[in-house]
Formats: C-alpha cells, sequence, structure tokens
C-alpha cells in the first residue's frame, strides 16, 4: 500500500479517544509483514514488536482523535454534546458527523445552526458556543437508539493535495504512518535494536496510554511523536522534513546531540522545535515512565490541526521513517 | 437511493453565473421528451411542452439551477486564495470544508487557525469572509497562479445521501425544484395537454433573480409556478410558533414573501388542489426570504405566479436535509395542478 493510501485508511478510520479499535484493524493489516507480535494492553495501547538486540526502543504515536460525545437528545432527535479534546466550535458548524451507538450501529448527524435570516442581527457575529450547537440525527429512522455517552467524529474523508493530505485526524495518525514506515525500513538493515512501535490511546486526555505502556517496557529510549503546527514565524513548514525538538526538559540531551548529529552527517533534511517546559505531547509521560525514560520527540508539521481538513506532507512522513530508522541501526553499529 | 436524478442534480457544481453544468445535465434529461428547447444568452434553458391547441394560454414552470458559492479574488503571497461569496454564504459554514476550485474542480480545503494558537477572547468571534482562506497545497504565489485565475467559481464538495426518509447534501435550494419541473415533464409524456407549458431552469435566483425576467420574457406566460426550495428552521432553539416551516409536513405553500403578495387567485387553487388530493401540506408562516416570483410579478405586465417550495434546514450552507417525503409531495402536487390546468383560468 503506498503511504499516501495509508494516511487515508488511517485518517477515516473511527477512533474517538478511548474508543480506537478501529484504527488498530487499519495499522495491524499495515504493520504485520514488518513485525514478529502485536497486542493490545489493558488500557488499550496497540503494540507491534520488532525483535533485535537487547537495546529497547520505543515509539509512541496517539491514534485517538478529538471527538465529541453525546450529552443529551430531544425526542425530535436533537442532541446536545461535549467534546473530547479540544474542539474550535468554528469548524464544527455544518459538518456531517457519524455517531457509533451502543449497538454497534452508525448513525448520521449533522451539526446545525439557525439560518442567518432567521437569527437576530445582533448575534450574526458571533459563532455558537458548544452550549448552543446541537447535532441534528432526526433523520435516522431509529435516532431513539442514539443514547448519552455514544461517541461522534466529524465525518470527513481524507484526499490527496498537491504531495499533501488532507483528513480529519492526521493528529496523530500520520505519525502512526511513520511507525509503519520505520517498521518497513528496517528490513533494509542489518543491525536493529528491539523495536516496540506503541499506538496510544487517550492522548488527547491526558496521555494515560502511553504512561501506562512505557511503564510496562521499560525502555532505553521511547522516542515520542505527534504533530506540530505549521508556522512560518517560527522556521517550522511542510515540506522540510521531521521536526526535532532541541532539549528542554523534556528531551534527553546526550540522545537528542546523537540524532542530531546523525541527520547532519547523513544528509537528512530536519527542522528544530523547542520545548522549554513540557512538550504537550505522549514524551512528557513517556519521561517519567518507570524510573526515568531518556526521550526524544520528533514532530510532523501540519496545517489546520484539531479540524477536519488538517493537512501533512507525505514526503515528509517517508523523510521522518527514513531518520528514524537509519538512526535506530546507527545506534546499534557505534554501540 | 430513492432520489437518483435529484443525487446527481445536488452533487453538479452550479453557482450562481456558472451554472453551465446543470443546465447541460438537464438539457441530457429533457431530449426527445420535448417539442423545443433553447438556451439564451444568460444560461437560462427554457423547454416547450406543446399542448393539444384547444388553448392559446402558456403556463411558466420555473426553477432556478444556481447555487450559493464563493468566488476567488486574490493569490496571496503563501499560494492560498482569498474568495469573496457568491450569492448568502455566512462565514460560519465555511471553516474545516472541502471545496472544489475553478471549472476543473481542484480541491482545496478552507482551513482556520488551530485552536491552541488562538487568542481566547476571540474564539467565539465570526472571522470576516476576507480573513479565510483557500488552501490548495501550494507554498507560493506563482504556483497559484500557473494553476488558478482569479474570479474562479468555488464549490461546496458534499455528497448526496439518503437517510430513512431524509436525504442531506448541498445545492437542495433549487435543485429539488430544478427535479420537480423534470418529473413534471416525465409525467406529461403520455398526457394530452390543452395549453402549452413552458419549462425555465433559470439562472442567477441567488445573486437578485436575475435570471427569470428574461426567461419570462421570452416565454410570454398568462401564469407562472415557481418550484423553490426554503427555509424550515424547525431548529431546537426557536419555539415551534417562530418555525418558518418544518420538514416532514409536506409542500410548502406561499402566500407572500419579501417584494411580493402572490395572486391570491393562484395561491387558492394551489391550497384547493392539495386538500382535494389529500397532499399534507404547510404554509410559510414567515414573509423572510424571497423568489422569482418576486421578478415575475415585475415583468412585462406583471406575470402572477404560485410559489411551492420543499422544506430544507441549514440552507445555503454545504450540509442541507431534506425530508423526502415532503419533496415527493412537491411532485406530486406540481404533476396535478400542471394537468388540471386550473391555474390558468382567470
Amino acid at each position: 500500500m503506498s503511504v499516501n493510501q495509508l494516511l487515508m485508511d488511517l485518517s477515516n478510520s473511527f477512533g474517538p479517544v478511548g474508543y480506537e479499535d478501529e484504527v488498530h484493524g487499519v495499522i495491524r493489516e499495515a504493520i504485520e509483514p514488518y513485525v514478529d507480535d502485536i497486542y493490545t494492553d489493558v488500557i488499550g495501547n496497540l503494540i507491534a514488536v520488532k525483535r533485535g538486540s537487547n537495546r529497547r526502543i520505543g515509539l509512541f504515536t496517539h491514534i485517538d482523535e478529538v471527538s465529541l460525545v453525546i450529552s443529551n437528545i430531544d425526542d425530535r432527535g436533537f442532541a446536545r454534546f461535549e467534546m473530547l479534546g479540544g474542539v474550535d466550535p468554528k469548524i464544527l458548524i455544518s459538518q456531517r458527523v457519524k455517531i457509533r451507538c451502543r449497538d454497534g450501529k452508525e448513525r448520521r448527524g449533522v451539526i446545525g445552526m439557525l439560518a442567518p435570516h432567521l437569527q437576530k442581527q445582533s448575534s450574526r457575529g458571533d459563532v455558537p458556543s458548544f452550549d448552543e450547537l446541537f447535532i441534528d440525527t432526526s433523520m435516522n429512522p431509529d435516532f431513539e437508539k442514539i443514547d448519552i455517552g455514544d461517541l461522534v467524529v466529524v465525518d470527513f474523508e481524507a484526499f490527496e493535495m498537491n504531495g499533501k493530505i488532507s483528513g480529519k485526524s492526521l493528529d496523530d495518525r500520520a505519525c502512526a504512518a511513520i511507525s509503519i514506515e520505520v517498521a518497513k525500513e528496517m528490513a533494509k538493515y542489518v543491525n536493529c535494536p528491539t523495536l516496540y512501535f506503541v499506538f496510544t490511546t487517550r492522548e488527547e486526555v491526558g496521555a494515560m496510554g502511553a504512561k501506562a505502556a512505557a511503564e510496562e517496557l521499560a525502555l532505553e529510549l521511547g522516542v515520542a511523536m505527534d504533530v506540530t503546527h505549521h508556522s512560518k514565524e517560527d522556521n517550522i513548514e511542510l515540506g522540510k522534513g521531521p521536526v526535532l525538538t532541541v532539549g528542554g526538559p523534556n528531551i534527553h540531551k546526550e540522545y537528542f546531540r546523537k540524532i542530531e548529529d546523525y541527520a547532519k552527517d547523513h544528509g537528512h533534511s530536519f527542522q528544530y522545535d523547542y520545548g522549554p517546559g513540557h512538550t504537550g505531547t505522549d514524551a512528557d509521560v513517556v519521561q517519567l515512565a518507570g524510573s526515568g525514560t531518556p526521550t526524544l520527540l520528533l514532530s510532523l508539521p501540519q496545517m489546520f490541526m484539531h479540524t477536519p481538513v488538517e493537512v501533512v506532507q507525505v514526503s515528509d512522513v517517508v523523510n521522518s521513517a527514513r531518520l528514524l530508522s537509519g538512526f535506530f541501526s546507527f545506534l546499534e553499529e557505534v554501540e | 437511493m430513492k432520489l437518483e436524478r435529484l443525487s446527481r442534480l445536488c452533487e453538479l457544481p452550479g453557482i450562481s453565473g456558472f451554472e453551465e453544468k446543470v443546465a447541460s445535465f438537464i438539457e441530457s434529461q429533457i431530449e426527445g421528451k420535448v417539442d423545443k428547447s433553447w438556451k439564451d444568452s444568460v444560461g437560462n434553458l427554457i423547454a416547450l411542452k406543446k399542448g393539444n391547441g384547444k388553448s392559446q394560454k402558456r403556463l411558466m414552470l420555473l426553477a432556478h439551477t444556481d447555487e450559493v458559492g464563493l468566488m476567488t479574488k486574490k493569490v496571496n503571497e503563501d499560494g492560498t486564495l482569498s474568495f469573496t461569496n457568491i450569492g448568502g454564504v455566512d462565514p460560519r459554514v465555511l471553516m474545516g470544508k472541502k471545496v472544489l476550485v475553478g471549472d476543473d474542480l481542484i480541491p482545496g480545503v478552507i482551513g482556520f487557525e488551530a485552536i491552541h494558537t488562538q487568542e481566547r477572547a476571540t474564539l467565539l468571534t465570526t472571522p470576516k469572509m476576507d480573513k479565510l482562506r483557500i488552501y490548495l497545497g501550494y507554498s507560493k504565489r506563482e504556483e497559484a497562479q500557473n494553476n488558478h485565475r482569479l474570479g474562479d467559481p468555488v464549490f461546496f464538495s458534499t455528497k448526496y445521501e439518503e437517510v430513512g426518509d431524509f436525504a442531506i447534501a448541498k445545492a437542495f435550494d433549487d435543485r429539488t425544484g430544478c427535479e420537480v419541473l423534470l418529473r413534471v415533464l416525465d409525467d406529461l409524456q403520455s398526457f394530452s395537454l390543452d395549453y402549452d407549458v413552458y419549462f425555465a431552469w433559470v439562472v442567477q435566483e441567488e445573486v437578485g433573480l436575475r435570471g427569470s425576467g428574461i426567461a419570462a420574457t421570452q416565454i410570454k406566460p398568462d401564469a407562472a409556478l415557481v418550484f423553490e426550495n426554503t427555509t424550515a428552521g424547525d431548529n431546537p432553539e426557536l419555539p415551534e410558533y417562530r418555525w418558518a416551516t418544518s420538514l416532514g409536513k409536506g409542500p410548502v405553500l406561499t402566500f407572500a414573501h419579501n417584494g411580493l403578495v402572490l395572486d391570491k387567485k393562484i395561491f387558492e387553487t394551489i391550497v384547493d388542489t392539495a386538500r382535494t388530493n389529500s397532499i399534507e401540506f404547510q404554509y410559510k408562516s414567515r414573509i423572510a426570504g424571497g423568489t422569482d416570483a418576486a421578478r415575475l410579478a415585475r415583468t412585462m405586465s406583471g406575470i402572477p405566479a404560485g410559489v411551492i417550495s420543499t422544506p430544507s434546514r441549514y440552507i445555503h450552507s454545504p450540509v442541507s436535509i431534506i425530508n423526502t417525503n415532503d419533496f415527493l409531495g412537491v411532485a406530486k402536487l406540481a404533476s396535478l395542478l400542471v394537468k388540471e390546468g386550473k391555474v390558468l383560468s382567470r
């Protein structure tokens, strides 16, 4: 499967915070040929293992997506909702959504707003808050089956656009694609550490998935991967390769120097980000796991984060995988 | 799918001034079913179904082919496109959407700054249209300039879908009307009419009712029926007494709207016909909004018209909803009115 297709399949699958099962299916199928073992742990992470030396390295990418949860529904099928993860109400208006119900069935919803010409003149400049937005589910013949606690995501089919992919949950499944590509790339190398590809649950509400896995795995090095904002001002741009977060408290200085040197010496283009405190990614908790885990953070530049039209560049995904697989093999050779 | 042709009509790109693809599709659907058809200088498609000659009167059936959308107006340094609206588009429905740009329908997105970096104070403020951008994957002005012209139309890209008794799509306003006309024409294939019926699929309704008058001038009808799509407003935030119309209550009959009190005789004929044939209907209970009937009243010596609509929730947005039974009710009522011809008797 092409990387483009993998990115689109990952983005299209339904995986709200804590309910990532469907994404597991896509990942299992894609990574299976390249790993020795795949399992899920107690909290709901999917972990794929590629056995190598005694050196244990973990790659953490979260596969949950920001989502909504039904909080109330009236007898006409108009539902109210809360958000799981940070969602901007501005991007929700007039979206088609999928609702996964207790009976396992998917039902349809539309996030509505009063037609502008029926609104008061004074409120036309305002975006409805979460308390005012609603999901219209009345079109489903059996909308009464929808219940409080059912999970909702915006229905957006990913597509290609000039070497980029736009989709609803490339944060952080585009990085899951990097992990899968790393697993594939490792076949090129003779020397390989034991790699744990951890596809984590619940990052968007506090990263407890990554924490649990890192505790269990007792790693020599944990590499968290997440998306970061495309920002010309901050010198982070789509198409210029992976972004490495320079030290700061969350990043292991020695490993950072090693990967930076490796990237420079081997002609990998990359960009820098700076982490003055915690990084707001799985790296925060991986570092604190067990008796402490040396941690790196690799970020993928992204536009329009937490909207249904997130954009990443395919070459950044491919180049990130090349950098990491080469670096892992290099560690084996020199140490 | 129950309404296959409607699904195709809704998915066609056709904003005001760029209705060619819709008109061409309709032209392909009426081939062999009409006595004469032509496109005029603004892009209206007009067709004649001749009567048996017993009456010299002419009835005009009208629906508009255009939908609301956007138009590019500037290529920015970073390769994004700025745009303005064509027809009534609320900027609040645009963020986080895929759009199609130009005649070649190049896909792009209208993104928005990530919530993480936005100022809290303006999180719930509607951005001005000119602060929004279409991103097509270009990083430089030149890339965009090589592929796009200023003034390119921008279309919503919603796929049509039926769920239960409902359908979800863009452009129900007024492709439902376009399809009503096509259904009436199909229905007339084995029917002997006493008078001539003209079908007019007109352009530019959304930007000031601009196509209908020109069409009517060519047809010179004695009366007209306008088939529209209209605001439902049966939202949870409004008390029932403020609903303009609601889904599932049947065709919407209009007694008056912006700029026009409709012809009393035609209005009453429509109501009587619905009653006699047990078609459940509803009145549009607000005056807001207008239709091409207002233009017809100002054309020639004033063409009397009736307006029948399919109600739609979230109209003028990329994702609107209709009840398919409401639509079928409009189509049934339309056929009855045309066959009976009472709307022509003065």
